[in-house]
C-alpha cells in the first residue's frame, strides 16, 4: 500500500508528533495522580515608615544643654490603624557604625510607654508619629547623621527607615562655671599665692580648640589708681604646684597654654557622658599664682580684665 | 612694712551661671570652603547667650574674605538666646589665579564687657578660622583643564604623513601648472 502524503502535510505532521511527544511521555510513563490542597493564610502585612522631615535639614547643637530635634513620620498598615503599636516607636539619631555614636528618643530607653512621642490618626490604615530626640552638646559636627526609625503593629510584624540623613552643625562654645576666683588677701613680698577656685575652662560645643590663650593685664587699684601690680608677678600652670612648670605671664601678658613645659593645653570637645574618644575631655584646668611684691602697694581692692581667647584652627 | 595685710585681687562673677560665649556655624566638610574664584558664598552663624544676663557680643573678622551683613558694633543678646543669626559674605580672592590655593580664613567673637560686671572680669572670646580653597569655574571652559596636550602632540605626528602627501601633490601640480617654474625645471634638467 502506498500512501501519498505532500510534503507540506509530512512536516505537519513531523512538527505536532515532536510537540506531542513529551505530553504523552508524561501522561504514559509517570502515571500518578494526588490530591493535594494549597492553603494561603495572611495573617499579617507589616506598616510601613514615611518620612516627614525633610531630607538635609541641619541642628545647631546648644551650648552646655541639649539640642531638641523633632521628628515626625507616618506609619501605614494595611491591616487597620489599630494593628499599629505606635507605643514602640524608636527614633535614633546615629553617626557611623556599628561603634558610633548615637541618641534615642526617650521612649526607647526608658520605661515610659510612649516617652517623647505622640500619635494621631489620619485615617484608617495610617498615624501619624511625632517624636522629639535630644542632641547633646558634644555630639559630633557632621553631615552624616542618619535617622533611624523603627515601629512594630501588634502582631509582632515591624517596619523600618533609615532614609533620613541630616546635619549637626559646628558648635564653637566656652563656659567657666565658677562664680568667684580670687586670691584673697595676701600680704607685701608674698610668694607663690593661689587664686581660689582654680580657673576651670568647659568646652561646651562640639568644635576642638587647638589653642588656648591668656592675656593678663596689670591690676589696677581701685581707689589709689597710681599703684599696679605689673602681669609679670602672675604665673600660670596647669598643675597645682607651686613650683612645678609654672609659666609668668610676659610683660606682653599674653600666654598660650601650650607653651607650657610637658602640657598639651589644648581644650577637645567632649563630656563624661559622651562617646569615645570624647569621654574624657571636655575641660581645662589652670591654676593661677601671683608673687606679691615687696613694696610700692596700698592696701586696697586691685582690678583688671583679663582676656581668655580660644582658637579653632583648620 | 612687711607685715602690712590688704585685700587685694579679688576675681568675682557675680551670675551664678558663669561665664560663657558660644557660636554655632554651618557645618564645613572637612573645615573647608570651596569657591570659584572672585565668587561669594553666603556663611551663617548664629550667637547663643546661655547665660541668665544680657551680653554684648563684637565680631571682628578678615576683611579679605569676609564682610558681615547688617553688621552691628555689639550685638545684645538676651538671656537664653540660642540663635542670632549673622550672615557672612564669604569672598575668594579675585588675584587668585591658580586654582586649588587655600587660604586660611577667621573671625573672632568677643565679649564687649567682661562676664558677670564686677571685680575683675575675665572676657571670653572665640577665634575660629576655615579654609577657603579656590576652585575653577566647572562650567567655564579653561583650556588647562580641557586640554590634553600629549594627546594633540600624537594626532600631530599621525596628521604630519597626510599632510606631506597632500603638499607633495599640490606641489606637483603647481610645477605642472605654472610656466616659470616648468621652464625652470627644463633647465633644470638641461
Amino acid at each position: 500500500m502506498i500512501i501519498k502524503i505532500k510534503k507540506k502535510q509530512l512536516i505537519i505532521m513531523l512538527m505536532l508528533i515532536v510537540l506531542t511527544a513529551p505530553i504523552i511521555y508524561a501522561a504514559v510513563v509517570n502515571n500518578y495522580r494526588a490530591n493535594f490542597k494549597v492553603e494561603i493564610v495572611i495573617t499579617n502585612r507589616n506598616p510601613r515608615i514615611n518620612v516627614s522631615n525633610a531630607s538635609g535639614f541641619s541642628v545647631d547643637p546648644i551650648s552646655g544643654s541639649n539640642a531638641i530635634v523633632y521628628i515626625s513620620f507616618n506609619v501605614t498598615d494595611a491591616d487597620g490603624v489599630w494593628n499599629i503599636n505606635a507605643s514602640t516607636a524608636v527614633v535614633n539619631f546615629t553617626l557611623g557604625s556599628p561603634n558610633g555614636q548615637n541618641y534615642q528618643n526617650i521612649s526607647a530607653v526608658s520605661t515610659s510607654e510612649f516617652g517623647t512621642c505622640g500619635n494621631s490618626s489620619d485615617g484608617s490604615t495610617s498615624v501619624t508619629i511625632n517624636c522629639t530626640v535630644l542632641l547633646p552638646y558634644f555630639a559630633n559636627q557632621s553631615s552624616l547623621w542618619v535617622v533611624n526609625i523603627s515601629v512594630k503593629d501588634t502582631d509582632g510584624g515591624s517596619a523600618f527607615n533609615d532614609t533620613l540623613t541630616f546635619t549637626v552643625n559646628s558648635l564653637d562654645a566656652v563656659s567657666l562655671p565658677m562664680t568667684a576666683l580670687n586670691f584673697s588677701n595676701v600680704n607685701l613680698s608674698q610668694q607663690n599665692v593661689r587664686a581660689y577656685p582654680h580657673l576651670l575652662i568647659n568646652n561646651t560645643g562640639n568644635d576642638d580648640f587647638g589653642e588656648v590663650n591668656m592675656t593678663a593685664a596689670a591690676l589696677i587699684g581701685t581707689t589709689d589708681t597710681t599703684k599696679s601690680i605689673g602681669v609679670t608677678n602672675f604665673g600660670v600652670n596647669l598643675t597645682n604646684s607651686t613650683t612645678n612648670l609654672r609659666q609668668s605671664f610676659p610683660a606682653s601678658g599674653i600666654v598660650n597654654l601650650e607653651q607650657i613645659n610637658g602640657s598639651n593645653a589644648t581644650l577637645m570637645h567632649g563630656h563624661t557622658s559622651a562617646f569615645a574618644p570624647n569621654a574624657d575631655k571636655g575641660n581645662l584646668s589652670a591654676f593661677l599664682w601671683v608673687n606679691v611684691p615687696s613694696s610700692g602697694l596700698s592696701a586696697q581692692f586691685y582690678n583688671a580684665t583679663w582676656n581668655i581667647s580660644v582658637v579653632r584652627t583648620p | 612694712m612687711k607685715s602690712i595685710i590688704f585685700l587685694l585681687l579679688i576675681f568675682i562673677v557675680l551670675s551664678t551661671s558663669g561665664y560663657s560665649i558660644s557660636v554655632a556655624s554651618d557645618y564645613l566638610v572637612n573645615d573647608t570652603m570651596e569657591l570659584v574664584i572672585g565668587t561669594s558664598k553666603i556663611y551663617g552663624i548664629r550667637l547663643q547667650n546661655p547665660t541668665d544676663y544680657k551680653v554684648g557680643i563684637k565680631i571682628d573678622y578678615d576683611g579679605n574674605f569676609i564682610k558681615v551683613i547688617d553688621y552691628k558694633e555689639v550685638y545684645d543678646l538676651e538671656p537664653k538666646t540660642t540663635g542670632y543669626k549673622i550672615l557672612l559674605n564669604v569672598t575668594a580672592p579675585k588675584n587668585a589665579t591658580v586654582p586649588g590655593s587655600v587660604y586660611t580664613v577667621g573671625y573672632t567673637v568677643g565679649e564687649v564687657e567682661p562676664s558677670g560686671g564686677g571685680g575683675i572680669g575675665l572676657r571670653l572670646k572665640i577665634n575660629k578660622n576655615f579654609k577657603l580653597k579656590v576652585v575653577s569655574n566647572p562650567e567655564k571652559f579653561s583650556t588647562k583643564d580641557h586640554i590634553n596636550y600629549d594627546y594633540l602632540i600624537y594626532t600631530g605626528i599621525l596628521l604630519l604623513p597626510l599632510l606631506y602627501v597632500i603638499l607633495n601633490k599640490k606641489l606637483k601640480k603647481n610645477v605642472k601648472t605654472h610656466p616659470k617654474i616648468q621652464s625652470k625645471k627644463f633647465k633644470d634638467l638641461k
